[in-house]
């Protein structure tokens, strides 16, 4: 990052403008020390209550839950797509996952179990997409109104309490101090991914889907197969979201999930990935969900009215896309892509 | 007979011929689920069903028709503010009508704000929206400090709940007077052929002197404007106004009536009659379900089936048309 230096030999315009400029070039570094602001302003105003283990590590298991779908739906995005079905994927998933322990399925095959529900709701949407060629929002939004459908038909409005402790272990006790190995694992996978993005043939085809579909198919790039993979991928990864949140709170009931989706695509928003596809990355999706995380937090730790936390994500969504990515999408315009 | 059909109505039949089977479709298992949905004083009450949906749809459609991935995620906020607004304003004892035009206006801000932002500055309409929609409902929820108002006088349960000869006022004197006005607007006025031209192609428009931002502005004022009076209709219904309602589940189901009304989400394309078949299609199912007390969540799975059905048989005909044509 270029070292930005503003010298007021007098105030105008052209200034603000030049300002702007660089922090828009540098949009990902820029959106990490602001959140390094953030947390150390955080750390020294709430006499502590913010670094205590018990408070990091809720919002670890938060980020844990969040981090998964929001890389999936990055690569999603990446694409020129959509995937609106994240949170009906987790209710129907949540489901089958409480009614596998209420059966006494072995724990280990529960969770396989979970991630394969998850990985074949986003295959019913590659097929729709990719197949059928309807376009991602309608087929995800029949998808999502399918699943929440099925999962309130199979749950029957009841609760499913028979979680077994050791899941909620697993995912949001144990770990190193406030670290959750939860987040450690999830952290990993976020890095297979930025690097499968940025090294890997495939993840580069899925740059190219979305930077220009026409000219990816025919310079014979394998389109379908790129847009199969983010479809399945999300999918598998909502599974993954699906095991840490009946964990985090363990306990699967027709709501379960039902909040998910929102927080997710404005962390990828406010991460920088640009809605009609072709420009982003992993890591700034990484920072999306870490500031979506520190606005939760900041409500209650300054304990502000609980309704004041969608204003102020609104508001942040709206600034950060704004100042990060006015003069980028000012080229992108009319383009009509979703 | 379906070659016959085609060759002379082909646009109809490819518009609207899978909704209005699909509508079939939805009025006869509504009817053997519960028996009574076309009971003509059932049908009266089915229409109040609609109207806060079939309001937002038309608002939706016009943001969805200027093209350039439009689309407006707000209504889903707008929807509980206004009606929160009036509340508010009505238990201060603020005149009822004054109330009625300031949460009509909030409507009609809130709309200006987001067309500010998305034509202003470029930004894609689902982010800015995204974050309008969390904007107004978060602003809903602190006005009404997270409870229900009911601060409304009788008499503004008028709107929602009266009616003329068995006719709901709701459907009598606001759903068709702003049908007529919509269909106007988006098939036969000049705003029509700008916004229309604006979705189809954004240069060409541009080249022909429509001014695309200002056509694309306006569209957002009248979405938001017709979100505040669908959530204004809806809590005069119910007299009471939740900050919760709405939400992006209801924006799930009012782009789904967009979709299956032939509205192309790419711009440019759509019909007042698509959409208000669609409406009837949703309104049919909820109803019928509410009747039979099954849970509506089953209707929205019913949907979402139907919406694929939907794409997937539209793309069929359109599919079948060109092979009828290249083989005539």
């Amino acid at each position: 990052m270029s070292v930005v230096t503003i010298v007021p030999s007098h105030t105008g315009l052209a200034e603000i403008g030049a300002l702007l400029r660089r922090l828009q070039r540098n949009y990902v570094a820029t959106l990490g020390t602001v959140e390094v602001i953030v947390v150390v302003v955080m750390a020294l105003t709430t006499h502590g209550s913010f670094l205590r283990t018990s408070s990091l590590r809720t919002s670890f298991v938060d980020m844990a839950v969040n981090l998964g779908p929001a890389v999936g739906l990055t690569m999603v995005i990446l694409t020129g797509g959509i995937d609106v079905s994240v949170a009906s994927v987790v209710a129907v998933d949540a489901s089958l996952v409480g009614l596998a322990f209420e059966h006494g399925v072995p724990f280990v095959l529960v969770l396989l179990l979970g991630l394969l529900g998850g990985a074949l709701a986003g295959a019913m949407n590659a097929l729709l997409i990719v197949g059928g060629k309807i376009p991602p929002i309608v087929a995800t939004l029949a998808t999502s109104s399918i699943w929440l459908a099925v999962s309130f038909w199979v749950l029957g409005g009841n609760w499913i309490t028979a979680i077994p402790s050791s899941l909620s272990t697993i995912t949001s006790i144990s770990g190193l101090g406030p670290l959750p190995w939860s987040l450690m694992f999830v952290l990993a996978v976020t890095a297979s991914a930025a690097y499968f993005m940025r090294q890997r043939p495939l993840g580069r085809v899925i740059y190219a889907v979305g930077n220009n579909q026409e000219a990816a198919k025919t310079s014979g790039l394998p389109v379908g197969r790129a847009k199969v993979m983010v479809y399945v991928t999300i999918g598998l990864l909502t599974g993954m979201a699906t095991l840490l949140l009946v964990g985090q709170s363990p306990v699967v009931s027709p709501e379960t999930g039902s909040n998910i989706f929102l927080p997710i695509l404005a962390a990828v928003v406010v991460g920088g990935t640009s809605i009609t596809g072709g420009r982003g990355s992993i890591l700034g999706s990484l920072l999306g969900v870490v500031l979506v995380e520190l606005v939760n937090d900041a409500v209650i730790l300054y304990h502000v009215n609980p309704f004041w936390d969608d204003v102020v994500l609104g508001v942040i969504i709206v600034v950060a896309v704004v100042i990060g990515l006015g003069s980028r999408y000012t080229a992108a315009i009319g383009e009509g892509k979703l | 007979m379906t070659a016959w059909l085609f060759r002379r109505h082909g646009d109809a039949v490819a518009r609207y011929g899978v909704l209005v089977a699909i509508l079939v479709v939805v009025i006869v298992l509504g009817e053997a689920l519960a028996p009574a949905t076309l009971a003509p004083s059932n049908l009266a009450t089915m229409t109040t069903f609609g109207v806060p949906l079939g309001l937002m749809a038309f608002g939706e459609a016009l943001v969805i028709l200027g093209g350039g991935g439009a689309i407006d995620l707000s209504i889903g906020g707008l929807y509980p503010l206004a009606p929160v607004i009036a509340a508010l304003l009505m238990g201060h004892h603020v005149a009822e009508w004054l109330a009625v035009v300031a949460a009509l206006g909030v409507g009609v801000a809130g709309g200006i704000v987001n067309g500010l932002i998305v034509v202003g500055l470029g930004i894609p309409a689902i982010i800015v929206t995204l974050g309008t929609l969390y904007g107004y409902s978060g602003l809903a929820e602190v006005i009404a400090n997270g409870v229900n108002l009911t601060s409304f006088p009788a008499s503004f349960g008028e709107i929602g709940q009266g009616t003329v000869g068995g006719i709901p006022d709701q459907l009598l004197f606001i759903y068709l007077p702003i049908t007529v006005v919509v269909w106007y607007i988006a098939s036969r006025s000049l705003y029509a052929y700008r916004i229309r031209l604006t979705g189809t192609n954004p240069v060409a428009a541009y080249l022909s002197g429509v001014n695309v931002r200002s056509t694309r502005f306006k569209a957002y004022v009248i979405s938001g404007l017709l979100a505040a009076l669908a959530g204004l209709v809806e809590s005069s219904l119910i007299m009471t106004a939740s900050p919760t309602a709405g939400g992006v589940f209801t924006v799930f189901v009012v782009v789904t009536i967009v979709v299956l009304g032939g509205v192309d989400l790419f711009g440019g394309e759509g019909t007042v009659l698509g959409i208000v078949l669609a409406t009837a299609v949703l309104m049919v199912l909820g109803y019928s379900f509410d009747l039979a007390n099954a849970n509506s969540i089953l209707e929205t799975g019913l949907t979402g089936v139907l919406l694929i059905v939907a794409m997937l048989g539209r793309l069929g005909l359109v599919r079948f048309r060109t092979r009828l044509r290249m083989s005539t």
